[in-house]
C-alpha cells in the first residue's frame, strides 16, 4: 500500500544529548529511516567526530568509505563526495530518500579533525550543499554529546533540537544547561526523547514530569527494549512503522511543521 | 539610555576576539545575539537590514557594526550594487557577516 507523502517537515533537525550513552545515535539512525520511510528526502550527517558510529547504525560498513565528514571539515572534499545514498527500492517508491554522511573511523581522519583548524562556516553551507544536490526535505545532524562548539554551531541551525536524555541526575542538569542556551539561542522547537527508561515507570508519567519541569514537549519515552526494537526496525513495512517506538516523535516533528 | 546606546555601550565593552565563538555570541544581550545567530543561520546582512533585526536607526546600526567590526565579531563583505538601468557597478555597498572562529586545532601527539 503506498503511503501518502507526509507534510513539510522541519529543515534542520539537530538530534542532541549533553551525556554520552544516551542512545542519541540510535535514535538519529531510527528517525532517518522512518522519516524516509514515510516518503521524506532525509539527508543526514554524522557531527559526532569523536564517536563515529551512525553510519554502522545505518549498516554501513566503513572500509567501504573513501571519504566521511572529516574530509569535508579539513576540505578535502565536497560534503557530496563524502555523501552515501541508501535509499531502499521501497522508501523510493514512497518518494523518500535517505542519504548519508558518516564520520570517519579512520584514525588519521579523527586526528586531522581534532589537530587542524576548522572553518565551523563550512557547516552551514555543507548542510545547504547536500540537500540542493539530493533535493532533501530534511537534514538530521547527529551533534556531538555535550556542550562544544560543535555542538552550539549545530544548535544554532537547528529548526528543531531534539535532545535525548536518559532518567539520571546528571542528564536531568545537562539537558537543562542544554534547554537555556537553546532558548538563549532561540531556537525555534525544543523536543526531549526520554531513552533507555525504566519500564517499571509509567511513560505517561515519565512525559507529564518532564514536561511540566523543562516546558518541552516530550513525544516519546523509549525503554532499552523499545530502543533495540527501533534499531532492528530497519526498513519497515507500513503495518511496522505504525508501531514503531519514534511515530510519536514523527508526528510531532509534523505538527511543529504545519 | 535608549535601546541604541544601551546596544553600543554593549558593544564598546565586548573584549576583542579574533573571530567569534558560539559561546561568545552567546554572551551577547538580546537584540544583539540574535541578529548574531540569525547571521550564524542566514548569511551576511547589509547595513539596512543589520538595523531592522537591532530595531535602531541606521546611524545607530553603522557603529554597533564598526565597533563588532574593530573587536573581531563581524567581518566587511562587499557586494556590488548593480545599476539595472545601464549594467554598471555603481558603488561598493558593504555587507556584514559574522566572522567565525575557526574551531581551533590541539597539539596532538604523531605516536598517538
Amino acid at each position: 500500500m503506498p503511503v501518502a507523502r507526509t507534510s513539510k517537515m522541519p529543515s534542520k533537525i539537530v538530534v542532541h544529548s549533553f551525556m554520552r550513552e544516551t542512545g542519541k545515535t540510535n535514535i538519529a539512525a531510527g528517525l532517518a529511516h522512518l522519516l524516509a520511510a514515510y516518503g521524506e528526502r532525509v539527508g543526514i550527517i554524522d557531527a559526532d567526530i569523536s564517536v563515529p558510529v551512525l553510519h554502522s547504525r545505518l549498516g554501513v560498513d566503513a572500509k567501504g568509505l573513501n571519504y566521511a565528514f572529516n574530509h569535508y571539515l579539513m576540505g578535502g572534499c565536497a560534503i557530496t563526495d563524502a555523501a552515501v545514498d541508501l535509499t531502499w527500492d521501497d522508501a523510493a517508491s514512497h518518494a523518500g530518500a535517505l542519504v548519508l554522511v558518516p564520520a570517519s573511523m579512520d584514525h588519521a581522519a579523527i586526528r586531522g579533525v581534532l589537530h587542524q583548524d576548522i572553518d565551523v562556516r563550512i557547516l552551514n553551507a555543507g548542510i545547504e550543499d547536500l540537500a540542493t544536490a539530493y533535493s532533501l526535505d530534511v537534514v538530521l545532524i547527529n551533534a556531538p554529546a555535550g556542550l562544544d562548539e560543535i555542538s552550539l554551531s549545530c544548535m544554532a541551525l537547528a529548526d528543531v533540537l531534539l535532545i535525548v536524555l536518559r532518567l539520571d541526575k546528571e542528564d536531568y542538569h545537562g539537558t537543562s544547561v542544554t534547554i537555556d542556551l537553546a532558548r538563549n539561542l532561540k531556537t525555534p522547537n525544543i523536543l526531549l526523547a526520554v531513552n533507555r527508561a525504566d519500564p517499571e515507570y509509567e511513560p505517561f508519567e515519565i512525559r507529564r514530569r518532564m514536561e511540566e519541569t523543562y516546558g518541552c514537549a516530550v513525544p516519546v519515552v523509549l525503554s532499552a527494549a523499545d530502543e533495540a526494537a527501533m534499531l532492528f526496525a530497519g526498513h519497515a513495512t507500513v503495518q511496522e512503522r505504525l508501531a514503531h517506538p519514534l511515530a510519536a516523535l514523527l508526528q510531532a516533528l509534523h505538527q511543529k511543521a504545519s | 539610555m535608549n535601546r541604541s546606546q544601551l546596544i553600543i555601550q554593549e558593544v564598546s565593552r565586548c573584549p576583542a576576539v579574533d573571530g567569534a565563538t558560539m559561546a561568545d555570541i552567546l554572551a551577547f544581550s538580546e537584540p544583539l545575539r540574535l541578529t548574531l545567530k540569525h547571521m550564524v543561520r542566514n548569511g551576511p546582512l547589509p547595513v539596512d537590514q543589520f538595523a531592522e533585526h537591532l530595531e535602531v536607526d541606521l546611524d545607530a546600526a553603522r557603529i554597533i557594526a564598526q565597533r563588532l567590526l574593530e573587536n573581531g565579531y563581524l567581518e566587511k563583505v562587499y557586494a556590488d550594487q548593480i545599476d539595472e538601468t545601464n549594467e554598471t557597478v555603481q558603488a561598493y555597498s558593504p555587507i556584514y557577516r559574522v566572522a567565525l572562529a575557526p574551531l581551533r586545532g590541539r597539539p596532538i601527539p604523531d605516536d598517538l
